[in-house]
């Protein structure tokens, strides 16, 4: 019986020290001397398929390094992420935007980049994605960009013919298809964003504002020239020209059913746009009409956490192995996503993959932008999206709206 | 007894006496329970204490009530506390009240009543999203079947989810018919409990069927109806996740209906304070522990044993 | 009040519980409806209650056929073998819930329970929940509740089986007492003949839903017109004997091991019968030629019993305790008068 108990617990002690090593995945060498980087992604169906592929050939060809996947649930993955990062047991890297990045850069978790790119790194990649990736708060490389989307205008191409209308440039011309689309199908919808945010930051930006200050840490939409476009949306929802909720879950599936003409979202939802019998979309690119010309732009690209050095830099072997023409090549065509490399714009495989894709085409990467990568933004973007419902409700009017939302954004940018 | 006693005898000759072997077998359970309940419990109510405390990096100034006042000065969970409080008010007795009402029409010998018993739980084996969506068409305000019934009587369409003085009667009435299967499951246990022969007894001395409800069955189910009452309030007070499907992941229309929980999950994990959500965690646990608390005491004076 | 029942039937799916029961019950009396489980005599119960819904035939109270009469209008008063009072109710709520429903007013009802409960001797414990109470106490508030509302029909069902011996006893003075005060006609059943013979008025016997004999207990004892009559009722069990009748008219065991004389000559000649020998209704003499050994002998306080053998056949009797006897003796047997039943063997009446 002494011997039973005696080994029970032993095991139970043995079973207890393996949950909890088990739990330390990354930055580890393994017994056969191999550097291990783990890798946490979101991916699924082919895009998984594809980084299980690249990862295999990867680890084939160096015999130094093992990059473990691991697939993780989308929902609260960046939490996720913070909580296994924040007591070593998180991923080596993960691939993300900037403003994630932002995150860990004040605590120092993430690793400066620079030292394993070319010199030259600058000049090869499209000068937006090179600026959001130093728009830290400590200048440096903390994300290896690896491709570019944003949103673009899906359009009712049949509905739009049928009325005689073209796809709007300006934002008054949205308007005035939008009056025409209701006056002929009083129950449609003329137009929505997909992402309040991203709307709300499309028509701060296009007034000629900053929206965030990053030297003083504080917001600047609090401007006339905003409240006048705010509101602007604000009246298209009261006259029931624009939706502010999908009626499910996305406004793509409002797009289908034809209940709703035109919509703003991301190049990689085409995918999941099909018009009934008899209709066709169109795209083209987000309309402007303030003093400047802008549209948002997401750059993702490869978040390599702090190591001991050699992990750091098998790591970012990987992360420029992703980045190589050829396989950033491939990954843009399973995502539908652009590349910010020349490099890669120049393999056969990329320029087959962009030919005739309507939606990247009508990406403008070269107006793109994006939020500032400072700690806080997370707040920026729910706080502009609580401004535009707030005031298209009638919750708020628009300057309580603006001056609340700027002193939530400020303190929220201060506290860091 | 015979049983006991053998195996004091067997355990008695180890090195553990009968005090300590229920440990020995309770252990994997135990050690289950430190690690992902007890730990993090405690730690959050250190954390909430912690001023200027780094997520990250574990480090903070000092120990205070910084979160506190932070958060019990912040208008998002002043907000959050009252949207909680009208929630937790109206779904638990309505859910409580017609979940007794269809308890007692599925406790029937009918025919057919296993299908009708079958429908009122298959909610709870159907993934809430899914069900959420749903929720969403019905509370459409053009082709909502809910504004369509309410146009029968005469009633002007009602923005549910547009209008943000309503969004808090729709999250209502989602859940109330959320909670309610469980709560039909565990009263009509209850009911399947009390002795047929009560209501011959009473039928022999006249008793309506109204009379017989009132009278025999609520009080002989006032200890089951209390205990759902304890549990539903627990998790009325929770609500979040229902939030998501009904209004495109924002907490109501207008960011107007933040619940306590939500503004947990919105410190922590959009402006990444967790000492405030710590602070918040534990607000709500002292709320919902001191409620649970007087119902208990409510409860023993009804209680017939 | 006098209850008539005429044809009353009940059929299940496939059994017939109750089978053209006709009888009359007398207004006033404790009536017992005695028999084996599965006879029918809780049926016949839940009918006059009108909780079962009857098949066939008709029930009257004095004039009125309240055959398909709803229980609450029966004015019936129905105790249940568990007593089913209410456990969130206090004593006196239990008692007063049946005027409760009648909506008398309150002080009314309160005077009448505190009456109800000083006639069944409970009115000490009015505060207490059931559970609080003993299962006699128990019993007493459900005839109380029952009471209550001035039943015409009292209705009791095995009421004593509950409860353990000696309150047994107690209670089922009890019920006499109470029925006797308040001289509402009263029917219970019960399984236990010895319950029924000893509280009864009249006890009515019943065997597979049909009626077999109804009468006071001792002429159901004395006087039975079946072998089942005979042999339900009495304890120990009478000694029931297989033969048939010999040319001198006495009886004869089957395997002609023995030859038993009869005082009365009932039996025809040759004709198969079942002697019912009730033990009390020997005696040891003499006079007479059938031979009896006595295999064992027991002790019963102021009696004794012995089993003996005649032939082959082994009774159980009583014999004086003076009797000078012992296990292997051999001993002359007389019959009694009172005791001796022939019954036919087929279709087990009484000849």
């Amino acid at each position: 019986m002494k011997r039973i108990i005696t080994l029970f617990l032993a095991l139970a002690l043995a079973l207890s020290l393996v949950g909890c090593s088990s739990q330390t995945s990354g930055g580890t060498t393994t017994s056969d001397g191999k550097t291990r980087v783990v890798l946490w992604h979101t991916y699924t169906e082919d895009q998984q398929a594809f980084i299980d592929q690249a990862v295999a050939d990867f680890n084939a060809s160096h015999e130094d390094i093992e990059v473990v996947v691991e697939t993780q649930a989308l929902e609260n993955f960046e939490s996720k992420v913070m909580q296994a990062v924040s007591t070593g047991t998180g991923p080596n890297l993960i691939i993300h935007y900037a403003s994630e990045a932002a995150n860990y850069v004040n605590d120092g978790l993430v690793a400066d980049l620079s030292k394993y790119v070319p010199e030259n790194f600058a000049s090869t990649v499209d000068e937006g994605a090179y600026l959001e990736a130093t728009s830290f708060t400590d200048g440096k490389l903390h994300i290896l960009p690896l491709f570019t989307s944003g949103p673009v205008f899906f359009y009712n191409k049949t509905i739009y013919e049928e009325l005689g209308l073209t796809a709007p440039a300006t934002w008054d011309e949205l308007q005035a298809n939008c009056e025409a689309i209701k006056a002929a199908y009083p129950e449609k919808y003329g137009f929505a964003f997909d992402s309040l945010t991203d709307g709300g930051q499309t028509l701060i930006m296009q007034t000629g504002n900053e929206l965030i200050d990053v030297a003083n840490l504080s917001v600047t939409f609090n401007t006339p020239e905003v409240a006048e476009r705010i509101q602007w949306f604000a009246d298209g929802v009261t006259d029931e020209y624009f939706m502010l909720s999908a009626t499910d879950q996305y406004f793509s599936n409002d797009f289908n059913t034809t209940n709703l003409v035109s919509y703003i979202g991301s190049v990689a939802g085409e995918p999941y746009l099909e018009l009934p019998e008899g209709y066709e979309y169109a795209v083209a690119p987000v309309p402007q009409g303030g003093s400047v010309e802008w549209t948002p732009a997401w750059n993702r690209g490869v978040i390599v956490f702090s190591a001991d050095e050699t992990t750091e830099a098998a790591t970012a072997e990987f992360a420029l192995y992703l980045a190589s023409p050829e396989v950033n090549a491939e990954f843009c065509e399973v995502a539908n996503y652009a590349s910010p490399y020349q490099a890669t714009r120049d393999t056969e495989v990329y320029k087959s993959f962009v030919e005739g894709n309507t939606a990247l085409d009508s990406l403008r990467s070269e107006i793109g932008g994006s939020f500032a990568a400072v700690p806080g933004v997370s707040v920026v973007r729910s706080q502009i999206e609580e401004l535009i419902t707030a005031v298209a409700t009638g919750t708020k009017d628009v300057n309580t709206a603006l001056a609340d939302a700027e002193a939530n954004c400020n303190a929220a940018l201060q506290e860091g | 007894m015979v049983a006991a006693v053998k195996a004091k005898k067997r355990s008695g000759s180890g090195i553990f006496n009968t005090t300590w072997e229920p440990f020995i077998y309770l252990a994997p359970f135990l050690i289950g329970i430190i690690i992902f309940t007890l730990y993090p419990f405690f730690n959050i109510i250190l954390i909430s204490f912690k001023e200027g405390y780094r997520q990250m990096t574990g480090a903070f100034e000092s120990y205070g009530l910084d979160n506190y006042i932070h958060i019990l000065t912040d208008p998002y969970f002043i907000n959050a506390i009252k949207n909680t409080a009208v929630y937790v008010v109206f779904v638990v007795p309505i859910s409580t009240a017609l979940s007794l009402f269809f308890a007692n029409l599925l406790n029937q010998k009918i025919k057919g009543i296993s299908l009708f018993q079958t429908a009122f739980f298959l909610p709870m084996v159907t993934s809430v999203t899914a069900i959420g969506l749903v929720w969403k068409l019905m509370f459409n305000d053009r082709i909502g079947v809910i504004n369509a019934i309410l146009g029968l009587f005469g009633v002007d369409p009602i923005g549910w989810l547009l209008d943000p003085s309503m969004n808090i009667w729709a999250l209502i009435i989602y859940g109330i018919w959320n909670m309610m299967p469980f709560t039909i499951i565990i009263l009509l246990s209850g009911l399947q409990n009390i002795d047929p022969l009560y209501y011959t007894a009473a039928k022999v001395d006249g008793a309506s069927s109204r009379k017989q409800f009132f009278r025999i069955t609520v009080p002989l189910l006032a200890p089951t109806i209390g205990l759902t009452c304890i549990i539903n309030v627990i998790s009325a007070s929770k609500v979040f996740g229902e939030l998501f499907p009904l209004f495109s992941g924002r907490p109501g229309t207008a960011y107007n209906l933040f619940t306590v929980v939500y503004y947990i999950y919105y410190e922590f994990n959009v402006s990444y304070h967790l000492g405030y959500a710590a602070a918040a965690s534990v607000v709500l646990f002292l709320i919902v522990f001191a409620f649970t608390m007087l119902q208990l005491y409510v409860q023993r004076k009804w209680q017939y044993y | 009040m006098r209850i008539k029942v005429e044809h009353l039937t009940k059929r299940f799916t496939d059994t017939v519980a109750v089978d053209d029961f006709s009888m009359d019950f007398e207004s006033g009396k404790l009536i017992a409806l005695l028999g084996p489980s599965g006879c029918g005599k809780s049926t016949m119960l839940n009918m006059l209650a009108g909780i079962l819904p009857v098949s066939d035939g008709h029930i009257y109270f004095d004039d009125d056929d309240v055959t398909d009469m709803p229980p609450q209008k029966r004015g019936v008063g129905l105790v249940f073998q568990n007593y089913a009072l209410y456990p969130h109710m206090t004593v006196l709520e239990n008692i007063c819930f049946p005027l409760e429903i009648q909506k008398v007013n309150k002080n009314e009802r309160i005077a009448k329970a505190k009456e109800m409960a000083r006639l069944v001797h409970i009115d000490e414990y009015l505060d207490r929940k059931p559970k609080e109470l003993s299962g006699g106490q128990q019993q007493r508030v459900a005839i109380a509740r029952a009471l209550i509302k001035n039943p015409r029909l009292l209705l009791l069902d095995e009421p004593l089986s509950n409860l353990d011996a000696r309150l047994r006893l107690e209670m089922r003075e009890e019920i006499r007492r109470i029925q006797q005060e308040t001289k509402v006609t009263t029917i219970f059943v019960t399984h236990d003949q010895e319950e029924a013979m000893s509280i009864s008025d009249s006890i009515v016997l019943m065997r597979s839903g049909v009626l077999m004999q109804e009468d006071i207990p001792q002429v159901l004892y004395d006087d039975p017109n079946h072998v089942f009559v005979a042999s339900f009722l009495g304890n120990p069990p009478i000694n029931n004997l297989d033969g048939y009748i010999n040319d001198d008219g006495d009886f004869v065991l089957d395997d002609q091991s023995a030859v038993i004389r009869l005082n009365e000559k009932k039996g025809t000649k040759g004709e198969k019968v079942i002697l019912g020998i009730r033990p009390e209704a020997i005696t040891i003499g003499p006079d007479y030629n059938t031979k009896a050994e006595i295999l064992e002998r027991y002790t019963m306080g102021k009696e004794e019993l012995a089993n003996i053998k005649i032939g082959t056949a082994e009774l159980r009797v009583y014999i004086s305790r003076d009797q000078d006897c012992r296990k292997g003796d051999v001993i002359d047997l007389v019959l009694r008068d009172k005791g001796v039943f022939l019954f036919d063997k087929t279709t087990g009446k009484r000849l």
